[in-house]
């Protein structure tokens, strides 16, 4: 190719450019239809919902309208919004997500008023309502024994999280806003022996389209794990 | 030694540290890929609405690349500010010589890199420009009179190392916009962002952050430095041939080189030794351009680096309109 290529040369003002440059450039784009092709299945697949920063419209206009700018990331006074790590659900990598290891929500919007292109936005009903927090059975403490009231105490809406006559505890989903206080101040991790078969905390705050939410009452840590990031069948209040 | 390649890589990295600074002060400017303007056409067509917001930054970019010329390539884009340590396809090594001459090594260089012809057309399309007619003349004198050994030896290629170099395509960009914008309006999310050097520079600095919080360490501190490793060692040709924005400032390049008042690489042909065999200026090149012989349409890749501004034995490089 090389000797001929150099009189390739297309007419108007624009030199032909090698022919090696089309190579690559036509591998890159065969590369960008098959990730796209395969990021589409591996999500029709997945079904996947993630606990997203207030004001997110719903799994798919997030992804589609995130820009991974990570302003929200930086915003978030509480480190709550992380970028998603590398998953098989490959193209959210690097979109928001709340996590409630270093604090837990209390709706200051900072995330929401610096995102620049809309993915996260005051209108949204998430806005006001992140997701709900579910009791897990075998790792709740007050489940087993009784004794710890910790997230009734802690928690910030009235009459979100009470106590049944046998001191456990339950969450009214009506009323939870999932700001994750709860999980983050859940007691469980130390009060128990490690147990890799149940889950770390006995409180967690989960996307109301999860399967995992969508369930009555406590769950086990098997249903947590299994539902946590599945969309339900039938969808929950919002995303 | 290299001062402009040391001032370079402490401009880029400073505004990799400024972010990761600011991920822990809890200032919200945002990664490079609020501003960029590949991104902002891919959330447009992903999402099926403008994110206007994002237009003035993209706008200030676009700006900023048609007063002063690819700078954001070799100033600010982690891309080159890897190259610049850790070698890659022209600098090697921090304090290496700078570059290999596409032009001038070797009669592999010469056969195996099509040429395109197009330089006298961009000559004649661009006018009164005067950037190379004097140095045509030179390149002229050098090939007439054999001055350089290595030319004889080199099939009398190296007179013009210009034309053996891989210039930066905009159609082989062009197409990988067009097909990412169409990819992404199918799947509803930005595709190529999974593949940007510049985002997945910026990936690995959050997920560092991120492992601060959560103490699970992701694949992504691996996988991110792979891809990056991949896109820039093994894919030399990536910001010629695939990087999109390149496309953007491809056409920032074009409408300012027509211009032709605004600065660029400009060559004093009385102090200009490379008739004598000179050719520091197209070695020293990252875009293998010589700057002796450039035309308005090689100095359209010029990315401002200063380099051969630096190294030119007699001084003859100056940057003005």
């Amino acid at each position: 190719m090389g000797a001929t290529a150099g009189t390739s040369t297309k007419k108007g003002s624009s030199p032909g450019p090698s022919r090696r440059q089309f190579c690559i450039a036509g591998g890159a784009a065969a590369v960008l239809v098959g990730t796209g092709a395969l990021g589409h299945l591996l999500r029709e697949e997945a079904q996947a919902v993630y606990l997203r920063p207030p004001g997110a419209e719903s799994e798919g206009s997030l992804l589609a309208k995130c820009d991974r700018c990570q302003r929200c990331v930086q915003a978030c006074p509480y480190d709550l919004v992380q970028p998603r790590p590398l998953s098989f659900d490959f193209p959210t990598v690097g979109t928001p997500e709340l996590i409630y290891k270093a604090g837990y929500c209390d709706f200051c919007m900072k995330c929401v008023e610096v995102c620049p292109t809309g993915a996260l936005t005051l209108d949204a009903p998430s806005a006001s309502d992140i997701g709900v927090a579910k009791v897990i059975s075998d790792a709740c403490v007050a489940w087993d024994w009784g004794g710890c009231t910790i997230c009734a105490d802690v928690c910030p809406v009235e009459g979100a999280i009470t106590l049944d006559d046998r001191g456990r505890p339950h969450v009214n989903a009506q009323l939870c806003d999932g700001c994750g206080l709860c999980e983050l101040e859940c007691p469980a991790p130390s009060l128990r022996a490690y147990n890799a078969a149940a889950a770390e905390k006995g409180i967690y705050v989960l996307n109301r389209a999860s399967q995992a939410a969508a369930l009555p009452g406590a769950i086990t840590s098997q249903q947590y794990e299994a539902g946590k990031n599945v969309r339900a069948k039938e969808g929950g209040r919002h995303e | 030694m290299n001062k402009m390649r040391y001032l370079r890589i402490g401009v880029a990295a400073a505004v990799l540290v400024v972010v990761f600074a600011c991920t822990f002060a809890h200032v919200p400017i945002g990664t490079l890929c609020a501003l960029c303007p590949v991104g902002f056409a891919e959330m447009s067509v992903a999402s099926g609405s403008v994110p206007w917001e994002l237009l003035p930054g993209v706008l200030i970019v676009l700006g900023v690349v048609f007063l002063l010329g690819r700078v954001f390539c070799s100033w600010v884009c982690p891309t080159s500010l890897l190259r610049n340590i850790f070698g890659g396809r022209t600098p090697h090594g921090l304090t290496g010589r700078t570059g290999t001459c596409a032009g001038c090594k070797g009669a592999s260089g010469c056969a195996g890199a099509p040429v395109p012809e197009g330089g006298s057309e961009a000559q004649g399309a661009s006018g009164g420009d005067d950037a190379c007619p004097s140095g045509a003349t030179a390149c002229a004198a050098a090939e007439g009179a054999g001055a350089s050994e290595a030319a004889a030896a080199e099939g009398g290629c190296a007179s013009d190392p210009n034309k053996a170099r891989t210039r930066s395509s905009l159609a082989a960009q062009g197409i990988v916009l067009a097909v990412l914008l169409v990819v992404s309006f199918l799947v509803h999310f930005p595709v190529f962002c999974l593949f940007c050097p510049i985002g997945l520079a910026f990936g690995t600095i959050f997920a560092v952050s991120r492992m601060f919080i959560t103490w699970q360490p992701g694949w992504e501190l691996i996988v991110f430095p792979a891809m990056l490793a991949l896109e820039l060692f093994v894919l030399r040709r990536w910001c010629a041939a695939i990087c999109p924005l390149g496309f953007f400032f491809g056409l920032m390049a074009k409408a300012r080189s027509r211009i032709g008042v605004l600065p660029r690489v400009r060559v004093d042909q009385q102090a200009c030794i490379h008739a004598q065999g000179c050719e520091v200026c197209a070695t020293t090149c990252p875009e293998d351009i010589c700057a002796a012989t450039a035309d308005a349409r090689d100095l359209e890749d010029c990315t401002m680096c200063l380099d051969c501004r630096e190294h030119c034995p007699s001084r003859a490089i100056r940057m003005t309109r």
